[in-house]
């Protein structure tokens, strides 16, 4: 991150917030979509992020740390927004499928779906750990700092989350090895 | 049965899938609103309504005419000892003001008026004390470690529950309205260690006094908060940034509300630091 945007945000400059709006708005929606997985919601969320970044940017201490910082206060959106769908969308509504399903390791359409089930009935604090580690690539400590928790909440989130992945996807597995049986 | 590894593979894979873009009427939506939202430009930020301005205003107004009285009358014939009524024995002069805290940087020695959201709160400090804020009143050597210190004015309805992640909210259930139901979950919070409390007077205002810090191995978060208390909005309101750093909070009743008075300072102030900066909150005049 270009931290003299940063700073010159900081003091108001708002083309310079344009610019850093532009430079970060797109890895903020993507984590807020993998949180969410909602598109309404996870747009809803990086707007308000944004806002927040802009309105709360002066009091950011050391420029250095905004991507942590930004990622705070996504995450803290994405509570607020996973607040209010918890009132009015449905438990189970699938994601919309953005991109061709090919990638590798993913067996089949119904572990994609299985995945999709299993995620959703993990709490926002619990995907926001698995999202920040798995598909920011932050290392723990900094998903400890980021979420303003302990190391061992963390860890501990981590671990029940990919208990309840795991347990996703051989729910699946199970009718098939039953079938198979003799 | 799945590894682990391979349960992992299969998690990241799958959120690769998705979008990555920001639809641009959203990043429009945000640039639009740009221009009419105020940055929070405090170091920490201030608790104002325009209530409470309009109060400052008035005060500040009617001290305006107090001092343009006393002028004129001194400056009347009568007043020079020819006629006219002795002045009262038992008046006592009010302490003139010199200004209002308004991030100004830089104070002249004198007093000022608090202009936040604690009306009716005057504070003396001595030469090379700053402000960067209108709440604020700031040490020689600044507000930060290793060696800073100030003193800074609020009123809070209750502390944090968990001062490093502030999405668990404010202590549960809420403080009573007293001096003494601060003090008490002070004195209870598992997040520090504080002191005994002692009981104080300032400005004939009862109240306590009680000390707590940031604990030194605290891991603050990526915005450096150890929040200590919450505005309405579920965001830090009043926080701390330093492992060690020291809040000895004078806490007194001023006609049911609660005014705090944090003097903050560091393991590094120097006690003749720390005793300027007892004389600052010895200096306050709060009038209800």
């Amino acid at each position: 991150m270009d931290t003299d945007l940063v700073v010159r945000a900081q003091h108001g400059d708002e083309e310079a917030f344009a610019s850093l709006a532009v430079a970060v708005g797109g890895r903020l929606h993507a984590v807020a979509h993998r949180i969410l997985r909602d598109t309404d919601l996870a747009e809803d969320a990086t707007q308000q992020a944004l806002l927040t970044i802009w309105r709360d940017l002066p009091q950011l201490r050391d420029p250095a740390r905004f991507n942590a910082w930004s990622y705070r206060l996504l995450v803290r959106a994405c509570y607020a927004e996973g607040r209010r769908t918890r009132t009015w969308a449905p438990n189970l509504r699938l994601l919309p499928v953005d991109q061709p399903a090919e990638s590798e390791g993913l067996s089949s359409v119904v572990d994609r779906d299985q995945l999709e089930r299993g995620f959703r009935r993990l709490s926002i604090d619990h995907r926001a750990v698995v999202v920040l580690h798995h598909y920011v690539d932050l290392p723990l400590e900094e998903v400890a700092e980021v979420l303003g928790v302990p190391i061992g909440t963390v860890r501990s989130r981590l671990f029940h989350a990919m208990r309840g992945l795991r347990a996703a996807l051989e729910a699946d597995a199970r009718p098939a090895l039953r079938e198979a049986a003799p | 049965m799945s590894t682990d590894r391979e349960v992992t593979r299969i998690v990241r894979s799958w959120l690769e899938e998705g979008v990555t873009a920001l639809p641009d009427r959203v990043l429009d939506a945000v640039l639009d609103q740009v221009p009419a939202t105020r940055q929070r430009r405090a170091w920490w930020p201030a608790r104002r309504s325009r209530d409470v301005n309009n109060a400052i205003r008035i005060l500040l107004a009617a001290a305006a005419v107090v001092v343009v009285a006393l002028i004129a009358l001194n400056l009347m014939p009568g007043n020079h000892g020819v006629g006219g009524p002795p002045p009262s024995p038992t008046a006592t002069p009010a302490p003139t003001i010199t200004g209002s805290l308004r991030g100004q940087g830089t104070l002249e020695p004198g007093r000022y008026l608090v202009n936040a959201g604690v009306p009716g709160v005057t504070v003396a400090v001595s030469a090379a004390w700053t402000t960067d804020n209108d709440w604020v009143v700031i040490g020689p050597r600044g507000k930060d470690a290793p060696a800073g210190m100030a003193v800074r004015f609020y009123e809070i309805d209750n502390l944090a529950k968990n001062p490093l992640s502030v999405s668990d909210g404010k202590l549960n259930p809420p403080l009573g309205p007293t001096v003494a139901d601060l003090v008490q979950a002070i004195v209870t919070h598992p997040a520090w260690t504080a002191g005994a409390p002692t009981n104080i007077t300032i400005d004939g205002h009862a109240g306590q006094r009680v000390e707590f810090a940031i604990p030194s191995d605290a891991k603050l978060g990526a915005d450096g908060q150890f929040c200590l208390s919450l505005d309405p909005n579920g965001t830090c309101g009043i926080w701390g940034w330093a492992p060690g750093q020291t809040f000895d909070w004078s806490i007194v009743d001023v006609g049911g509300r609660r005014l705090v008075i944090d003097a903050f300072h560091y393991p590094g102030t120097s006690a003749a630091d720390l005793a300027a900066q007892q004389a600052v909150v010895d200096s306050v005049k709060v009038t209800p």
